[in-house]
C-alpha cells in the first residue's frame, strides 16, 4: 500500500492549480491526501495557517516529511522530482529547461491574461472596463497563436511524452475554454484543441479534470443587479 | 577563445535580463549579450521568431544549440549549470522552497508592479484609478509577506544567496521605482535591508546598477489635451 506523500490544501475542486497538482501526482504514481477541513477565506485567514503558509493562499502542500510549500509551480516540480523514473520533468537538463519554459509561458502569457478577464467579468476586480478586458483578451490570443504554431508539429510540448508542462497548460486551458474559446476560436486553433483533448483524456488524469464546458460565445460581462442595497 | 555559455538577447534596462546576468556572474559563467538588438524590430524578424517563437526577450541561445525563452526558465537553467555555486539549494527541499519564492516574487509582486507601471505610464488604457489602487494594495500585501519572512533571515532559503534572492531583488527594483516612498521604506525595513545587501554584492553591483530612492509614489499624469 502506497503511503501518501502529504496533504494538499485546496480551494474549490475547480481551481486549475489544484487540478494541476493532483494530475501531476497521479502521473508520478504518488498518493496525495486532500485536506477535508479546509474552508477557503476562513481557514487561510487563521494565524495557524499563515504560520505554515505565509502567503495565505492555496493550493499548498504539507509534506509527510515536514516540508511546507506554496505556489503550484513549486509543488508540481517537487512532486515530479519525487518520481524521477516517471520522467515528467523531461529526461535531460535541456528538456527540463524547455518544460520550465512552457510552464512559465502558460502561466504568465495565458493564465495571467485569462484570469484578469475572468476576474473582471465575475466582479472580483472592479470596475469592469471593457477596453482593459479586451486588451487582456488580445494579449492572450497572441500567446495562443504561439502555442498553436508549436503544437502544429508537436504532440506534447516537450519531447515525445507527457510532462508537467502539458498538465499545467491543460489546467490553464480548461479555464480559458470557459472564457475566450468560443466556437470560432476553437476552429482557429485546432492543434490546441487536439492537444487539450489528448491530454485531458489520459486515463490517469481524466477524472481529475472532469468535464470541459465548450462555450458558444466568449464570456461576457453582466452588470450586477442595481437593487443590491440591502439593509 | 570565448568560454561563453551562449548569447542572451535582452536590453540593458530589462530587469529579467539583469537577473540572468547576475546568476551567470555568481556561477562564474561567461554570458554574451546579443549585439545589435533593437526591441520591436529585431524580435519581429522571421529569423528571431524562428528561434524564439514567443518573439519576446529575454531569450537565450546556448553554445550547444539550446534555445530558450521565459526568464524563469533561463534563470533556472543557468542556476543549474554550476551546482557548487549553490544557487538551487543544497537539498531537494531547499530547491522546492527556492522555486516557491521565485514563483511568489513573479506572481505576487512582479505582476502587480507591472500593472501599476503599465497603468501609470499609459501603456494599458484607459487609466482606471481603482485598478491602479487595487494593484498597489496587492503589491503591498506581497511585500508584507516577504517583510515578515525576511525579519528572521538574511537570505530567502538557507544560509547563502540563491536563485530566490536574485529573483526577488530583480523584481523589487521595479517596486522601488514605483512604490517605495519614504513611508513604505520605513514600514518594510527588512525588505530594504535585503534589497541593499543583494544589489551591492561585489559581483552584482555593476549589473544591478544604482537604484534611486523615490520621494513620492509614481502617479498617473494624464496626457495634455491639445
Amino acid at each position: 500500500m502506497a503511503d501518501s506523500i502529504g496533504t494538499l490544501y485546496m480551494g474549490s475542486d475547480r481551481q486549475p492549480e489544484g487540478r494541476r497538482i493532483r494530475a501531476v501526482a497521479a502521473l508520478a504514481g504518488l498518493k496525495l491526501d486532500i485536506s477535508p477541513d479546509y474552508v477557503h477565506f476562513q481557514t487561510n485567514k487563521t494565524d495557524a495557517f499563515k504560520e505554515k503558509f505565509p502567503s495565505g493562499r492555496v493550493p499548498c502542500l504539507e509534506g509527510k516529511d515536514g516540508l511546507l510549500l506554496f505556489e503550484s509551480i513549486a509543488i508540481t516540480r517537487y512532486i515530479a522530482n519525487l518520481a524521477p523514473e516517471a520522467h515528467i520533468l523531461g529526461r535531460t537538463p535541456k528538456e527540463t529547461a524547455l518544460v520550465d519554459q512552457w510552464v512559465s509561458f502558460a502561466s504568465h502569457e495565458i493564465a495571467f491574461n485569462n484570469n484578469q478577464s475572468f476576474l473582471m467579468v465575475h466582479h472580483w476586480i472592479k470596475p469592469y472596463v471593457k477596453a482593459i478586458d479586451q486588451e487582456f483578451r488580445t494579449r492572450q490570443l497572441r500567446s495562443l497563436a504561439t502555442l498553436e504554431s508549436h503544437l502544429k508539429s508537436h504532440t506534447f510540448l516537450v519531447g515525445e511524452r507527457i510532462t508537467i508542462a502539458d498538465i499545467t497548460l491543460v489546467s490553464i486551458l480548461q479555464r480559458a475554454f470557459s472564457v475566450i474559446f468560443d466556437k470560432p476560436t476553437r476552429e482557429a486553433h485546432p492543434n490546441i484543441v487536439r492537444f487539450y483533448e489528448t491530454v485531458v483524456n489520459q486515463p490517469a488524469v481524466k477524472d481529475i479534470f472532469g468535464e470541459t464546458e465548450y462555450i458558444d460565445k466568449p464570456l461576457a460581462y453582466i452588470p450586477p443587479p442595481k437593487d443590491d442595497k440591502k439593509a | 577563445m570565448s568560454q561563453s555559455i551562449g548569447t542572451l538577447w535582452t536590453v540593458p534596462y530589462q530587469l529579467e535580463g539583469k537577473r540572468i546576468r547576475a546568476l551567470a556572474a555568481l556561477s562564474g559563467l561567461e554570458l554574451d549579450i546579443g549585439e545589435g538588438y533593437t526591441h520591436f524590430e529585431t524580435n519581429r524578424t522571421p529569423e528571431f521568431e524562428a528561434k524564439f517563437p514567443s518573439g519576446k526577450i529575454p531569450s537565450f541561445e546556448g553554445k550547444d544549440g539550446l534555445k530558450l525563452f521565459e526568464s524563469i526558465a533561463i534563470s533556472r537553467y543557468i542556476a543549474s549549470l554550476v551546482p557548487k555555486a549553490g544557487l538551487l539549494g543544497k537539498t531537494p527541499k531547499e530547491t522546492a522552497l527556492i522555486d516557491q519564492w521565485v514563483a511568489f516574487a513573479t506572481n505576487d509582486i512582479g505582476s502587480h508592479s507591472s500593472t501599476v507601471l503599465l497603468l501609470t505610464r499609459g501603456y494599458l488604457k484607459p487609466y482606471v484609478k481603482a485598478l491602479d489602487t487595487e494593484s498597489r494594495n496587492r503589491l503591498l500585501r506581497g511585500l508584507g509577506t516577504i517583510e515578515k519572512h525576511l525579519s528572521t533571515r538574511t537570505f530567502f532559503v538557507g544560509e547563502r544567496i540563491t536563485l530566490a534572492d536574485i529573483t526577488v531583488a530583480s523584481v523589487l527594483i521595479r517596486a522601488f521605482q514605483l512604490i517605495f516612498d519614504p513611508e513604505t521604506r520605513k514600514s518594510h525595513p527588512n525588505v530594504v535591508r535585503f534589497f541593499e545587501t543583494i544589489i551591492n554584492q561585489p559581483k552584482l553591483k555593476d549589473i544591478f546598477g544604482e537604484v534611486e530612492y523615490i520621494d513620492k509614489q509614481a502617479q498617473y499624469v494624464p496626457p495634455k489635451k491639445e
